[in-house]
């Protein structure tokens, strides 16, 4: 019935106290059950955590919602700050591989880098890691040389020493080292 | 956003203003909608000790995802919605719903002296039967009836339209009057 669903419109703004019924909503609302029912409805649904006091502390809610998104922005810039180190580290290998046509050994795995730590721990310095990057193409081509060859002229059993090095190679170990 | 013009402001000038850095605004928007999301909340059956958590929860996941908002739908409605997917989460994980009747007659004339004790008790049966209904319903009845939003809104906000909207209130409302009528 259209008067139903007119009234029933109204239901939420009349138990909310923005709208009033006339004499002739009241004598519908009389005569019709189901309209009398719906509004005993919406009536209690308005009612319905009144006397809830909650939130106890909107303000303190605030503050938390505050807290937490400030947190959650500093773990999403954390997290993005490692991507970027991520994709930053895997653009250096890549590039790496395209220039060399090879993986760049790592230091550490390498005779250089372990005859360089080996160094180091007897100095009085903290152990340094050659720098890849600091060497120009010639002098990275000679260390890349110096992996490639064959393994009966290197001495890579045990902890490798300096005795074992070239005058270059040594030079080079003194020079990042500072031996 | 000084005091007096983020209480003047609407919720979109707030969003706006939080958007910009200002959480002045989010405290007012937190202020201006907590009380009502609560009693939403509740009445849709939240516990009452877990109102304030489920309060703090969908302020913070609605303001992470401001993007989302585009402003067809009112904020409130928006958050409701938020809110009502975490109630919706939190019976899936406790899959335990108690469901009451409600009485006919149960709205209680103001100058009944034992109004409170019969008002909390229908309450609890109108928040017992609510819960025994589907989702969309239940909360289509509140956001309508207790909250007093237009169906066009609740349509925007549940991404349906405004006459399924209707329909989901009246099939709402024919399910609680059976239950008041058992």
């Amino acid at each position: 019935m259209p008067e139903c669903t007119a009234l029933s419109d109204r239901m939420p703004a009349v138990a909310a106290g923005t709208d009033a019924w006339s004499a002739l909503d009241l004598d519908h609302l009389a005569a019709c059950s189901d309209c009398r029912t719906e509004w005993s409805l919406v009536q209690i649904a308005v009612c319905v955590g009144q006397g809830l006091p909650v939130p106890r502390d909107p303000a303190a809610v605030a503050g938390r919602v505050m807290g937490r998104l400030a947190a959650a922005r500093t773990e999403q810039a954390r997290a993005r700050r490692s991507t970027w180190w991520a994709a930053g580290l895997a653009a250096a290998a890549i590039a790496a591989v395209v220039w060399t046509g090879r993986p760049a050994p790592s230091p550490e795995s390498s005779v250089a880098g372990r005859v360089v730590e080996s160094a180091a721990a007897g100095a009085t310095s903290a152990a340094l890691v050659p720098e890849l990057d600091s060497l120009d193409a010639g002098e990275l081509r000679e260390v890349l040389d110096a992996f490639d060859a064959p393994l009966s002229e290197r001495v890579i059993i045990g902890s490798p020493t300096l005795g074992d090095l070239s005058d270059q190679e040594l030079e080079r170990v003194l020079r990042a080292g500072g031996v | 956003m000084s005091l007096s013009s983020a209480e003047d402001a609407t919720d979109a000038a707030l969003i706006g203003a939080y958007r910009a850095g200002s959480e002045r605004a989010a405290a007012e928007l937190v202020g201006r909608h907590a009380t009502a999301l609560g009693r939403f909340l509740y009445a849709a059956g939240a516990g009452p000790s877990d109102v304030d958590d489920f309060i703090q929860e969908a302020f913070f996941r609605a303001f992470r995802r401001l993007d989302g908002w585009r402003g067809d739908a009112s904020f409130r409605s928006w958050l409701f919605t938020i809110a009502g997917n975490l109630l919706k989460d939190d019976f899936r994980r406790r899959k335990g719903r108690r469901v009451l009747s409600i009485e006919d007659g149960d709205v209680v004339a103001a100058s009944d002296p034992d109004g409170d004790l019969v008002a909390a008790d229908t309450e609890q049966r109108l928040r017992a039967a609510l819960s025994g209904l589907p989702r969309l319903q239940r909360e289509v009845f509140l956001l309508r009836a207790q909250q007093g939003i237009e169906y066009a809104d609740i349509a925007t906000a549940l991404g349906t339209t405004p006459g399924a909207a209707r329909v989901h209130y009246h099939h709402a409302v024919r399910k609680l009057k059976e239950i008041c009528n058992a």
